[in-house]
């Protein structure tokens, strides 16, 4: 498979991926409209457009993580405490959220695109809201910062204004790494906004020119980032690529030693200034860090993260490919059947056999294929949450939704054949059956 | 003298490798210029960092022609390449 190939399968993971946390984000902003001082949901959504910004940026969706970046900003206001959450911020947001699923489907068949005049209105609405202006998570490749800065951009969570710590982290990607898309470059970029970062690359895996597979990447970072973010926002960064890489988290007891600090921003300082300096064979910190994991590695068996056994609970499977499947269980029972006609008709007690066998594993597999599309309503019924948020707010009517059996299971093609009808019984009722509030005075 | 120019990633590092064992292999001096490259990634970096350890190793020698453009030097400098990459003749 050609890169191009690979980087756009991995574009398509992401696509997928984010469409599970748009939904989870729109979930949870309905939630926060009526839990205006849930922080957890707060974080919820800070942490979901943090995921997408981060992420887009990545698989070079610029202009997604551009405009999510706005908001997210807008959310780390809220989680702060230095905004309050009001129904207008909610509906930017949803606004925002609908965009942004333009954004990511742009390019794909006849889907619609984003419409830039309504993303401008919506980021000049929350920016009047916050009293801030315009930022940019993805810098300008002309203008890199400043090398070995460790102020960092400081944007998003370094500028919180909870207790800054530092965390040791260890970063190796995986031999498909660069090949799926991803660019360690570009994670480094991202921690470096959360607050002040030294880099190391180690090369102590590199090996002989004529040994190497070029697309691999064989290099890997032992980090020192300087926050307030907690673990979890900090793996987030590396959310789409954890089970590609090897990572480890681990806040440093001890203060950094200035010299690790000072000898990183120093050898930066040398290389922004285009002074000579020495490529020495000499194995620096990181590299010693590196063997060290080496070591540990090689006692464990050398097993790293991404070379562990799958032990993933479900896994992800294209629908065409499971109708496919139950139309070829389908054929085998009208085949099943034809066998046992034909045995019925024979007095050969063999071919009976091999004929009431085939009938009981046929109708095995046919009934664990059509489970497998069973799918929970929950799905369906959550899309309703939104529709009735946005209907009550046009009508001027108090409606509130509430769900139940959500769990209840039905065939995939039964939901996707459920969620039109449902849709217009729900307009049908709020539109005709629920009266609008009495006019005060 | 192998140029580096533009964006020099994935897409080309398998020629990119190709010129530098071939320069390796000549005997002479390797020499290399980032000319007018405007980006690197990780893949680049790490041929250009073997390349540099076999040329001094082999006794021929590895020596960049020119400084690396500013903004390309502290993208380097920033993903911890700083020490790794020489920057100036």
């Amino acid at each position: 498979m050609s890169t191009e190939n690979k980087a756009d399968q991995f574009k398509q993971a992401f696509r997928e991926e984010g469409r599970e946390v748009l939904v989870d984000l729109e979930s949870a902003l309905l939630e926060l409209n009526e839990n205006c001082d849930d922080l957890e949901l707060v974080k919820r959504v800070f942490r979901a457009l943090h995921t997408l910004k981060g992420s887009g940026a990545m698989f070079g969706f610029d202009d997604l993580a551009t405009f999510t970046h706005n908001l997210e900003n807008a959310f780390d206001e809220v989680r702060n405490g230095r905004l309050a959450i009001s129904s207008e911020l909610i509906d930017l947001t949803l606004a925002a959220l609908d965009q942004i699923r333009a954004m990511l489907e742009e390019g794909i068949g006849d889907a619609a695109q984003a419409d830039q005049a309504a993303c401008a209105e919506i980021l000049a609405k929350v920016r009047h809201l916050t009293g801030k202006t315009e930022k940019h998570p993805v810098k300008d490749k002309s203008t890199p910062p400043q090398a070995g800065s460790e102020s960092g951009a400081g944007t998003v969570s370094a500028a919180a204004t909870g207790q800054v710590r530092e965390w040791s982290i260890h970063f190796a990607p995986g031999p498909d790494f660069m090949l799926n898309g991803a660019n360690p470059f570009l994670l480094l970029r991202e921690l470096r906004e959360m607050g002040g970062l030294a880099v190391r690359a180690s090369m102590a895996s590199v090996p002989p020119l004529a040994e190497m597979d070029a697309e691999r990447c064989y290099v890997s970072w032992e980090l020192v980032l300087s926050t307030s973010a907690g673990r979890e926002a900090i793996r987030d960064v590396f959310i789409f690529v954890e089970d590609s890489c090897e990572l480890s988290i681990e806040p440093v007891d001890q203060p950094v030693q200035e010299t690790y600090l000072q000898q990183a921003a120093g050898s930066a300082q040398n290389a922004a200034g285009g002074q000579k300096s020495v490529a020495t064979a000499e194995l620096c910190a990181a590299d010693l860090t590196a063997k060290a994991l080496q070591e540990k590695r090689a006692q464990s068996g050398g097993r790293r993260k991404y070379d562990a056994p799958d032990t993933a609970s479900s896994l992800r499977v294209p629908a065409a490919k499971l109708d496919q499947f139950v139309n070829l269980v389908g054929e085998l029972v009208t085949v099943q059947a034809r066998l046992s006609e034909i045995a019925a008709k024979n007095d050969d007690p063999e071919v009976a056999a091999i004929s009431e066998e085939v009938e009981r594993l046929t109708s095995s597999l046919r009934e664990n294929s059509m489970n497998i599309r069973m799918m929970p309503i929950r799905s369906t019924f959550e899309k309703f949450r939104r529709l009735v948020h946005d209907l009550a707010r046009d009508l001027g009517k108090n409606v509130e939704l509430t769900i139940e059996g959500a769990d209840t299971e039905l065939d995939k093609t039964v939901i996707d054949q459920l969620g039109d009808p449902l849709m217009h019984l729900i307009r049908n009722s709020m539109d005709h059956g629920i009266e609008p509030p009495p006019a005060v005075g | 003298m192998i140029g580096l120019e533009g964006v020099v990633d994935i897409s080309s590092v398998a020629e990119l490798k190709a010129l530098l064992l071939r320069a390796l292999n000549s005997g002479k001096k390797v020499r290399v210029s980032y000319g007018v490259a405007t980006d690197l990634d990780v893949t680049a970096a790490q041929l250009l960092w073997a390349a540099e350890r076999e040329g001094n190793k082999a006794g021929e020698g590895f020596a960049y022609a020119g400084p690396a453009p500013a903004a390309l030097s502290a993208a380097l400098g920033e993903s911890g390449f700083q020490q790794f990459l020489v920057t100036g003749s």
